[in-house]
């Protein structure tokens, strides 16, 4: 009977802390955000845009530091997509998806599309201690495709499970030169 | 085309500078680059990664452009200029511990317009880890009259490697290509990697009045030091 009453002790208390934990995770995903229209889903997710006068006209980051408090081991996980400024015929992403135990992670991420079309997306993860690694999977990349003149398309995508520590930078930036 | 077989030699080293001056004139062959479109791009891709078990890495880059209407290629009008640059890689480890630097620039107005550098250190950890890696570029230059097509690149397997890669490649100034692999055993310079590599190289320039082939390749297997340089230039 005690241990029954302990093991809902602690499945209670990882209730919590998860719930707690996702509140201000939620709260520091989006940094800073200027947008004409904008559509913000659950837990801020999800975001649509059409102009603005800001440079960046999107930034946002993450930190997320993570160990094993649910009953499955697994904890910091996300799915990063959706940067996708459209000027003219571009089209470009970044993303990062990351699965791990024992983990501290930070995701930058800022897009303008206003002036020159930019995207600079940063990923840092590694383990909770100094020198240590993550422990679970994790892979990010970029897409690029442009028509017109020039034609350019280009893929990236590195991953890593098992321990790892993982950084990666992606930049695009496109300007037309002025005679 | 070389292939020294396993275990015949334990250490060997390939040092092959390749330069190739065209017989048509250095000249005439810088003024076939491609002027820079108007506009312009730039990629920027940093990568480190440190893992015990399994990394992946693939990249394809394909980048065209012409001093006239690219959408309407071909056929190639008079005084139109097309040129292309390609890049691929792969990269895959298991069963092993793998410290992976990479440098990726791509940028369309300015020379070299590719420059990608790459470090590659490889310890296996049980008898099946390995790392595989493959690597190449190519970029082509077309105006009427005139065909230019130049590719490197390198394949490796290896079970215990240090490896450095280097690759340069421009179409907007003179045209030029520069490809740069040094493999060795992790714990220094000079000691040997274990498994197998190769680098290649070719070029097929068709002129109006000559023609030019070239392909290189060197391949070994077994225990080495390998270093090889491959230049295009005029």
């Amino acid at each position: 009977m005690k241990r029954a009453m302990g093991l809902i002790g602690a499945v209670a208390i990882t209730i919590a802390l998860m719930v707690a934990a996702s509140g201000v995770a939620a709260a520091s995903w989006f940094v800073e955000y200027t947008s004409a229209k904008q559509a913000v889903g659950t837990s801020a997710k999800f975001v649509d845009w059409e102009s603005s006068s800001e440079k960046p006209t999107l930034a946002f980051g993450k930190v997320a530091t993570n160990r094993n408090f649910n009953l499955h081991g697994y904890t910091s996980k996300w799915n990063e997509l959706g940067l996708l400024p459209t000027a003219s015929c571009d089209e470009m992403n970044a993303y990062s998806k990351l699965h791990a135990t024992d983990v501290q992670a930070t995701t930058s991420a800022e897009v303008g599309i206003t002036d020159n079309p930019a995207l600079n997306y940063k990923i840092d993860v590694k383990g909770l201690n100094e020198g240590s690694m993550a422990k679970g999977r994790i892979s990010a990349g970029m897409n690029v495709y442009v028509v017109g003149d020039p034609v350019l398309s280009y893929e990236e995508r590195s991953s890593a499970s098992g321990l790892f520590q993982f950084h990666k930078e992606m930049s695009y930036t496109s300007k037309i030169a002025t005679p | 085309m070389k292939k020294t077989p396993a275990r015949l030699i334990l250490i060997r080293v390939v040092v092959i500078a390749l330069a190739m001056s065209f017989t048509f004139g250095g000249v005439a062959f810088a003024s076939r680059n491609v002027p820079p479109t108007p506009e312009t791009a730039t990629l920027t891709i940093t990568t480190e990664v440190v893992c015990d078990r399994k990394m992946k890495e693939i990249e394809q880059l394909n980048w065209e452009c012409s001093n006239k209407d690219l959408l309407d290629n071909p056929p190639l009008t008079s005084g139109q200029k097309y040129g292309k640059i390609k890049y691929k890689e792969n990269t895959f480890s298991s069963g092993g511990t793998i410290n992976l630097y990479k440098d990726f620039k791509v940028d369309t107005g300015k020379t070299p317009n590719l420059e990608v550098t790459k470090n590659i250190g490889y310890t296996a950890a049980c008898k099946k880890g390995s790392v595989s890696h493959t690597e190449g570029v190519g970029m082509s230059l077309k105006s009427k009259g005139c065909c230019v097509y130049v590719a490197a690149g390198c394949y490796m397997s290896m079970t215990d490697v240090q490896a450095t890669t280097e690759t340069k490649a421009q179409i907007t100034q003179t045209p030029e290509m520069h490809y740069e692999i040094n493999a060795g055993r992790l714990e220094g310079p000079g000691n040997p990697a274990e498994g197998i590599i190769s680098a290649s190289m070719s070029a097929s320039v068709d002129d109006e009045h000559k023609g030019l082939k070239l392909r290189y390749k060197t391949t070994v297997d077994g225990s080495f030091a390998f270093y090889e340089v491959m230049d295009f230039k005029p």
